[in-house]
């Protein structure tokens, strides 16, 4: 499986597991256990949650960073970053710029949408 | 986790790490010279007790307001994964386990400014201009003025100065290169003023 297959496969799961929903509250659960997945899959060059501002790692929160949701690759250099989106949400061009602004690489590195896949992922 | 709960977690996990003292969601070595030498506890959107732990350097010397992690990693769990939860029943042991056999071999190595350049040398893989300018103004303040001068040209040559903090971050290069073979008591000078900036953005004072 590619990277971007186990993270589709780790968004339906998430998917599953959350629920049927919508709005806000709903994209944060499956966001949250997206993410549980992902951390659970154990691959070293995938990471979770990481904050950029200006091409620096930085910590949560530091004042104009972006947060990106999976980022594949060393942390300093990423091939790619991805970002979860559910429902009726899109990764917008200027989501996409916004992040490209801020991420190592610029706009060399593609930013790509996760979303769940269609097919059942059986439960563990 | 709020910084007060990452602040009693690291003072439960200082008997792991002799020479570490506490600041909020950081642990570093004290006393704090040239360069921070630390563990940040960084807290996760997935709930509200997982977090992130990072080991990483930094030479004090390059101006900043705030800590980075391109010179470091986060620190990884048995399994793999790289979130850390609060209420797992082995945290102390694990993290404790963890933090002695990743983080203390990687920063304890770090004690002159030269160990700096080199650390940021191993890390260097990616042609990261952080990192690049971390061993520039290692170099520089540790007076290696011939192998600074080169680091400083490699590093402007990484730049897009069509980028605004790529071509702030080229003029600054530039300014010490074209200082620091001329008049390197001055580059001395600023290297040690921008130091004293970054300790005091960072609040690192009372750890000197």
């Amino acid at each position: 499986m590619t990277t971007a297959d186990d993270l589709a496969a780790a968004a339906q799961w998430a998917a599953q597991h959350v629920g049927p929903g919508q709005g806000p509250v709903y994209g944060t659960q499956v966001h949250s256990a997206f993410e549980a997945e992902v951390n659970t899959l154990g691959k070293a060059h995938l990471s979770t949650e990481v904050s950029y501002l200006n091409g620096r790692v930085v910590p949560r929160g530091a004042p104009g960073s972006v947060r990106v949701d999976v980022v594949e690759a060393p942390l300093t250099a990423p091939t790619r970053g991805f970002d979860l989106k559910t429902g009726s949400a899109r990764l917008t061009p200027a989501r996409i710029q916004h992040i490209q602004s801020h991420i190592p690489g610029g706009n060399t590195v593609p930013v790509l949408e996760v979303r769940p896949c269609r097919r059942k992922i059986l439960p563990r | 986790m709020q910084k007060k709960d990452f602040a009693a977690l690291a003072k439960r996990l200082l008997p792991h790490l002799a020479g570490f003292t506490v600041k909020g969601p950081m642990l570093f070595i004290q006393p704090v010279k040239h360069t921070l030498r630390g563990i940040y506890f960084e807290g996760s959107s997935f709930d509200a007790r997982s977090f992130y732990v990072w080991m990483f350097f930094m030479p004090l010397c390059v101006p900043t307001h705030h800590v980075g992690f391109n010179l470091g990693r986060r620190v990884r769990g048995v399994g793999g994964g790289d979130r850390w939860n609060a209420d797992a029943p082995n945290l102390l042991a694990e993290l404790g386990a963890a933090l002695k056999h990743e983080a203390l071999p990687f920063l304890g190595g770090i004690e002159s400014l030269h160990d700096v350049a080199k650390a940021a040398t191993s890390l260097q893989t990616s042609q990261d201009p952080y990192v690049q300018e971390a061993i520039a103004y290692a170099l520089a303040r540790a007076g290696d003025v011939a192998q600074a001068a080169m680091a400083l040209d490699q590093l402007v040559g990484l730049l897009d100065e069509k980028v605004p903090w790529q071509c702030e971050m080229a003029d600054r290069a530039r300014a010490l290169k074209s200082q620091i073979v001329s008049n390197p008591a001055d580059v001395q000078r600023q290297l040690a003023a921008w130091e004293a900036e970054s300790v005091h953005n960072l609040g690192l004072e009372a750890f000197r």
